[in-house]
């Protein structure tokens, strides 16, 4: 049952593992006093782009998200800026090596700057299918800004994909909308980090505790 | 609620990003809705220049409450004496009391 769970969750523990492993190395988890961006505060923050911008973290993050991809009819992979960057960058370059080219877009929240739109830059037309990355999925509000410039392009968001689910309500939100959302690491409030989702429903999983 | 009231109810909530997003929002239309654009034309920045600098970075809450600690009352002052009318040159000072603010927190 383990197995069938690891299967459904769709995630190569291995390489999940390697990014858990290479996040502690470049100090991406970091413990004190923050304040997130939605205001909440937290003893724990997760540094995404010490993690994306390692070499050794953006093949393991790409491979990890191409190998959840690589089964699915997908036209292209994209997020916000800056966050999704270097993911979607890692993702294209694994699938190319991998002989299934996925292209790559960017979404730029306009907000900063002029308070209106947001704009996509990189490959996207109406009617692709595609996924949505980024590095960590809080309360869900830069995931879900993606996801709806995605979806006023014309475009199905088929998949969404994080490197870190913080458990603080963003990845419910979506599965809640009917999004298939999958996390290769799990960052939870008392700040230990899981590869596995504990299976609350069968009970039959626990929660692997690797340590930090 | 006026765009006014809002803002003021936003600077109760605190100096975050999303927050600061909000009132650099609100200070927008604010300064398209007037003759005298220039005061929530000034705040509107100052907001976005602070999310700039805690944008995607580990945010500290000590540094979070230092800062508003600077800028809080400053900016409170400033809205209510624009809600209240009053003249140029107060508005000025205000201003610059809010600048000066935001120099001391960012030098």
């Amino acid at each position: 049952m383990v197995t069938s769970s690891i299967l459904e969750l769709g995630l190569n523990t291995e390489s999940a593992e390697k990014i858990r492993e290479i996040a502690n190395e470049v100090g991406a988890f970091l413990q004190g006093d923050f304040t997130l961006s939605s205001g909440r505060k937290s003893g724990h923050y997760f540094d995404g782009k010490k993690v994306t911008l390692s070499p050794e973290g953006a093949y393991w993050v790409g491979k990890a998200i191409f190998d959840e991809l690589k089964e699915i009819d997908v036209d292209a992979i994209g997020g916000l800026a800056i966050g999704a960057d270097p993911i979607v960058s890692a993702v294209a370059l694994v699938s190319h090596l991998e002989g299934k080219p996925i292209p790559s877009f960017i979404v730029r929240d306009e907000r900063k700057e002029h308070g209106t739109k947001r704009k996509i830059e990189g490959h996207l037309q109406e009617g692709y299918r595609v996924v949505i990355v980024d590095d960590v999925i809080t309360t869900g509000g830069s995931v879900i800004k993606a996801i709806e410039a995605a979806e006023e392009a014309g475009c199905e968001v088929v998949k969404v994909i994080v490197i870190v689910d913080r458990h603080e309500g963003g990845s419910d939100k979506l599965k809640d909308k009917g999004y298939d959302f999958t996390s290769i690491l799990h960052l939870w409030p008392s700040g230990e980090v899981t590869v596995v989702e504990s299976s609350a429903v069968a009970g039959e999983i626990k929660a692997r505790l690797l340590p930090r | 609620m006026s765009n006014l009231q809002r803002l003021r109810e936003r600077l109760k909530q605190g100096f975050y990003l999303d927050n600061l997003y909000e009132m650099a929002g609100l200070c927008k239309s604010l300064a398209l809705d007037t003759p005298s654009p220039a005061p929530y034309f000034f705040m509107r920045n100052i907001f976005l220049d602070i999310a700039r600098h805690w944008e995607e970075v580990p945010l500290p809450v000590e540094e979070a409450e230092q800062v508003e600690s600077k800028m809080i009352e400053p900016l409170e002052e400033l809205v209510e004496r624009l809600e209240a009318g009053a003249s140029v040159e107060e508005v000025f000072n205000l201003l610059n009391r809010v600048v000066s603010a935001y120099l001391i927190s960012f030098k």
